[in-house]
């Protein structure tokens, strides 16, 4: 059973969509009490600021902080994914959950003159990335090594991770160099791009980590 | 546009936006009505030189001895398609689904059309009793008796093509523009897995279908599936329907058919002595289903079709309806041919079909007087003399 | 260039359009939606075609259809959302980005900042069908089932809000690649910012790529013949 932090605002929707197309079975949970699977993903459409309130608010952000202490797999998606960072630029700072050694900030150089990032990227993978992490599969959804295909991003913000714990991909796009795709940190999965709305790859990446 | 929940009915044909495959309105006039009307307007010359050009296309791609399948059952518009596609200079593969329903006249005129226009052919016979426990299922779960043929058929020929390398696959008419005006003819439209499970299986695919409980080994369902289509793409087989490129007028159409041998067959439930002729259910018991499901039968697909031709008017159109609708059908063959009890047949009329229960019974519908520019395209007409004809299995079953 | 397409919804059931004027039934959402994963299109935007007032019924019976939807391919969905109680309804719904006209059309600042706060700037879409009308560029204004100038100001607050522009060409919306590139040098919007759609085609796609445009979206014609998404691209 994996658990999908439901605080009113995400697309929980197309999370339990794919899962259920793996045949893997979740729940929707909104308060810490109902916290009892062993991963949890944390997923993400909206803004920093207001999910961080809400987080804090149902005392989410402390079980998602027990969650993690206690070994237990973490998977956050886009705007999941960025509030697992130290902080985020957007919504006029943020504090986060300061959970994966990195920061959020606003995309943009003085090159870029559009500074969100939405489109498709190439995305190639191995499960020695997440092994080497110590973060396996657990519920042996294939026998697949390795994944190459392509991801779909939307995002403003973007997450430089600095940490030497962690693994860490790159958007493999020169305009947005710099800023992660994947972070894999022992138990905790960071994600950027949308695996739930990236299709066959989104599908086989899955089957990958769970 | 029209909500679906009210009823709205065209001002000029028969048909209400209860129609299966979605009708939209425009100052009160349908889409299928207004599509047809491109009928008077487009350059037909023009669209048949596009298919010539589209054919010499389609021929660089050849890796086959044949040019194209052509999938048939034997039905009228069957013969005018290979006519047309015999002018286009193709050489066609004929290929037929067996869906066990076919009676004397429609074996008769299966191989008439192959031995009139000298083709070869290959006739599919689908493993019996899966396909029966599909009939049951569907008639169970959809209402419906023709499904399992229908997926058959709209998927064998594409198999076929596909695997043989032959680049095309010639269709007669598209259903959905001719009925519903669901594009417009230039549009072009060509044959889809998408198309497919729209307008021919009613949104259904064979695993939903079978869900849970249907005794069925899913290893014999490889036909009822569409081929993968990026293997399709692969092999760059194209799907056509010659109503886009001919101006398709299927009564005066199918009327020549005659000449080539074809056998027009009697029923009552409607005038077209034509369209799918040689079947032993089609005016029968999927007659009655469909105005179960839909709310009409038959004939008011072919009323619609001869007052947009122009040769009835509305209301005559609804008063031949009115006339044809008391049509009786005799289910005891289809349940005979399925190996229903007689108290099972009772039961699935008290529980299944109370709506049109009224219509169960083999009475003969009085003769009605039909418009000049309709008798004058029928000819003489047979009944039939043997139904459910199993032919090749050659088993009793 | 992303390369997507459209559907049009509205009372629970699937329509195409014709120069902005005629309407064909196309079938059911989750049917075409299933295709378009198949054909794996970069992305999907679903939207009611609401011409004036927008009635509360229909709006739920689409709402309650995409609750439904299931898709593996980015979403996008607008048409007759204009209140905050609209946005509050499509939280949990399968959808990543929000188009959003009549909004931007008014220059409705807090309704747009509210969106922005569901949904994160990054999926705002701004939705803008234009034609030219004695050389001036009018935009339709779908509350309103009007047309009216396109103004700079309508457009600097797109460009502000919006995460990218959807222009579609009203009137060649529908017809094969007939999309009048040439509108685009009347406005002031950047092209990397800009989603076209209205008569986009095989050429047009070529050179909406060349010029550096978003996205093109198809509409009709990407359920007219199998695996066309390749064919376009």
């Amino acid at each position: 059973m994996i658990d999908i932090i439901d605080v009113g605002c995400g697309n929980i929707q197309s999370l339990t969509n794919i899962l259920t197309l793996l045949q893997v079975p979740s729940r929707a949970v909104n308060s810490p009490n109902q916290v009892k699977s062993n991963t949890i993903i944390l997923p993400g459409v909206g803004s920093a600021g207001p999910y961080m309130d809400k987080l804090k608010e149902s005392s989410l952000d402390q079980a998602i902080k027990k969650h993690h202490s206690e070994g237990k797999r973490i998977i956050g998606i886009c705007l999941g994914f960025q509030l697992l960072t130290i902080s985020s630029e957007e919504d006029g700072g943020t504090e986060c959950l300061g959970l994966v050694d990195a920061q959020t900030e606003k995309i943009g150089s003085n090159q870029l003159r559009n500074c969100s990032h939405t489109g498709w990227e190439h995305f190639q993978i191995d499960t020695e990335y997440f092994n080497a992490a110590e973060c396996q599969a657990q519920l042996g959804l294939t026998r697949k090594r390795k994944l190459k295909g392509r991801v779909f991003y939307n995002h403003e913000y973007g997450v430089c991770s600095t940490s030497e714990d962690a693994a860490h991909l790159e958007i493999p796009n020169k305009m947005y160099a710099g800023y992660s795709s994947m972070v894999v940190q022992k138990n905790l999965i960071g994600i950027q791009f949308h695996p739930e709305k990236s299709q066959v790859t989104g599908l086989n990446l899955f089957e990958m980590m769970l | 546009m029209t909500t679906l929940n009210n009823p709205q009915f065209c001002s000029n044909c028969l048909y209400d936006n209860k129609h299966p495959f979605g009708l939209s309105f425009q100052e009160g006039v349908c889409s299928g009505c207004f599509t047809h009307s491109e009928k008077d307007t487009i350059n037909w010359g023009e669209r048949e030189s596009l298919l010539v050009d589209l054919i010499s296309q389609t021929r660089k791609n050849k890796k086959s001895h044949y040019d194209c399948v052509v999938p048939v059952q034997g039905d009228a518009e069957d013969y005018y398609v290979v006519s047309k596609v015999l002018a286009l200079n193709l050489n066609p593969l004929i290929v037929c689904v067996n869906d066990y329903y076919m009676n004397n006249i429609g074996w008769h005129n299966l191989h008439n059309l192959i031995t009139h226009f000298d083709l070869d052919s290959l006739v599919y016979n689908p493993e019996i009793n899966t396909y029966k426990e599909m009939v049951r299922t569907t008639l169970r779960k959809l209402d419906h008796i023709l499904w399992p043929s229908i997926a058959l058929k709209s998927s064998f020929p594409v198999h076929i093509a596909k695997e043989r390398n032959i680049p095309l696959v010639v269709w007669g008419q598209n259903q959905a523009i001719e009925q519903v005006g669901k594009f417009s003819h230039t549009d072009s439209v060509e044959m889809s897995k998408w198309s497919r499970k729209e307008h021919d299986l009613f949104g259904y695919d064979v695993d939903k279908v079978i869900g849970s409980g249907a005794q069925i080994d899913i290893r014999n369902l490889n036909y009822y599936r569409y081929p993968n289509i990026k293997n399709l793409g692969h092999s760059k087989v194209k799907g056509i329907y010659l109503s886009n490129y001919f101006r398709w007028d299927p009564l005066y159409q199918n009327k020549k058919s005659v000449v080539q041998g074809f056998v027009p067959q009697h029923n009552s439930a409607s005038f077209d002595i034509y369209e799918r002729a040689g079947s032993s259910v089609y005016y029968e018991f999927h007659d009655l289903l469909k105005l179960q499901r839909v709310g009409y039968r038959k004939v008011r697909d072919q009323l619609s079709r001869e007052v947009r031709h122009g040769r009835l008017d509305r209301q005559s159109a609804l008063e031949l309806e009115n006339h044809y609708n008391k049509s009786e059908v005799d289910i005891s063959g289809f349940f005979n041919w399925l190996g229903v009890t007689k108290s099972g047949v009772e039961w699935f009329v008290s529980k299944r079909l109370p709506k049109v229960k009224h219509l169960i019974g083999s009475s003969e519908n009085k003769i009605c007087q039909l418009p000049a520019d309709i008798s004058g395209l029928l000819t003489n007409s047979d009944e039939p003399t043997r139904e459910f004809v199993l032919f090749g299995k050659g088993v009793s079953l | 260039m992303r390369v997507g397409a459209s559907i049009l919804l509205k009372n629970g059931y699937c329509y195409q359009s014709y120069g902005w004027n005629r309407f064909r039934p196309l079938g059911d959402l989750q049917t075409a939606i299933d295709i378009l994963d198949e054909y794996e299109v970069d992305e999907i935007l679903i939207v009611r075609p609401i011409k004036g007032v927008d009635s509360e019924d229909s709006l739920n019976i689409d709402l309650k259809l995409l609750s439904e939807l299931k898709t593996i391919t980015p979403l996008s969905f607008g048409g007759g959302i204009r209140s905050n109680s609209d946005i509050n309804n499509l939280s949990g719904l399968p959808i990543e980005r929000l188009c959003l006209s009549s909004a931007f059309i008014n220059i409705n600042e807090g309704f747009v900042k509210n969106a922005i706060n569901s949904f994160g700037r990054q999926a705002i879409l701004a939705c803008l069908p234009i034609t030219l009308i004695d050389d001036v560029i009018c935009v339709y204004h779908s509350e309103a089932n009007e047309l009216i100038k396109l103004s700079d100001e309508i457009q600097e607050f797109c460009m502000q809000y919006a995460d990218e522009i959807i222009i579609i060409d009203m009137s060649n919306e529908g017809n094969n690649d007939y999309f009048q590139m040439d509108l685009l040098e009347h406005l002031k919007i950047p092209l990397n910012k800009i989603i076209i759609t209205g008569g986009v085609g095989k050429n047009i796609i070529r050179v909406a790529k060349s010029t550096g445009i978003a996205s093109s979206i198809i509409e009709n014609r990407v359920l007219h013949s199998e695996n066309s998404i390749d064919y376009f691209k």
